[in-house]
């Protein structure tokens, strides 16, 4: 990451700090591992007692999140990320002027400043589409998602994502983009109950993007490691 | 000299240092940050970024603001609006000069 955002603009720079410690994408990643496991345990065993529950909690932390990405992720970095190397302000979306999510991911505007990103409606958002789009592809009055829907879907996937975030504060290679479509097929041997196939694509968006994240954690921490207090620059 | 060249003199001289320089574009582009983030992109000693951040803040060009995030004390600086119409008027200028240096044969 530090070297993809040398070289840029300030404002470019200031958008790909966001990215830096790897938290929106552990963020995005482990909530929609957690949305992707109870829809896998949902199709197995729908009618349990605890699920009602378990999928109130979910939502509402789907919901939380969504909403408040920038203050939680903000509160966290407040103790992890600005004492080791410095606070700056969080990137606009610019998307958020735009309500309808399909719209925005198909336009490119131009940045309102240098400091924004696009993450939450090109990256983390896309997975949510990818997985109403397989839950979409039922037919013969089956509940069970046509089979070859996933793996086609999540190469579309693969393809957007490296192809709107490559010129965005937080871009992705060929090759990270190409692990999206390879788990696409690799689902095709999997035999899962007919409601839980729709969920397979947050499952590979929150394995795919916890594993950025907590690489790009890993990295960034041993890298900056955490200054004594009194050498903080105040 | 041609009106292009000269009006290099009426460049803002407290802009036109480069650690000064500097600090306004990180500001420009991102809109806030604090003192720990300007000195790493930067590359300015503690002191020395102190004592520019107070000439720019003197002059009336940046607010600086102290406040916690969690338990940790930071030093917010940000461009004022004074602080955003010098820096264009900065870049207008020595664009301005720049280019009509070049346009010349």
């Amino acid at each position: 990451m530090a070297d993809q955002i040398a070289g840029q603009s300030p404002g470019k720079r200031a958008a790909a700090y966001w990215f830096i410690d790897g938290l929106p994408e552990i963020g995005f990643g482990l909530l929609y591992l957690a949305w992707s496991v109870l829809g896998l345990v949902w199709g197995s065993s729908p009618n349990s007692a605890w699920m009602k529950w378990a999928v109130v909690a979910a939502s509402l932390a789907f919901l939380v999140f969504f909403c408040w990405d920038r203050r939680i992720l903000d509160f966290v970095k407040a103790r992890l990320t600005y004492p080791r190397t410095g606070y700056v302000r969080p990137p606009k979306e610019p998307s958020q002027k735009q309500p309808d999510p399909f719209l925005s991911l198909a336009e490119a505007p131009p940045p309102l400043d240098e400091n924004v990103t696009y993450f939450r409606m090109r990256t983390a958002f896309l997975f949510f589409v990818a997985m109403q789009l397989v839950s979409m592809t039922t037919s013969g009055g089956s509940e069970r998602p046509a089979r070859w829907s996933v793996p086609v879907v999540m190469m579309a996937v693969a393809a957007l994502e490296y192809y709107w975030t490559r010129d965005d504060a937080r871009p992705y290679s060929v090759w990270s983009s190409a692990a999206i479509a390879a788990a696409g097929w690799l689902t095709v041997a999997w035999e899962l109950p007919a409601r839980s196939t729709a969920f397979l694509p947050l499952l590979i968006g929150g394995l795919w993007l916890s594993a950025h994240g907590l690489w790009s954690l890993v990295r960034y921490l041993r890298a900056n490691p955490r200054p004594q207090y009194e050498s903080v620059p105040r | 000299m041609s009106a292009g060249i000269q009006d290099l003199s009426r460049l803002d001289r407290v802009i036109h240092e480069p650690a000064r320089l500097m600090i306004m574009m990180v500001l420009q582009g991102a809109g806030e940050a604090d003192f720990l983030y300007l000195q790493r992109e930067c590359g300015l000693t503690q002191g020395n970024l102190s004592s520019h951040l107070a000439r720019l803040e003197e002059a009336g060009y940046i607010d600086i603001e102290k406040k916690f995030r969690g338990k940790l004390p930071l030093t917010i600086c940000r461009l004022s609006e004074k602080g955003k119409a010098a820096f264009a008027g900065y870049t207008e200028t020595l664009v301005g000069a720049l280019q009509s240096n070049r346009s010349r044969p």
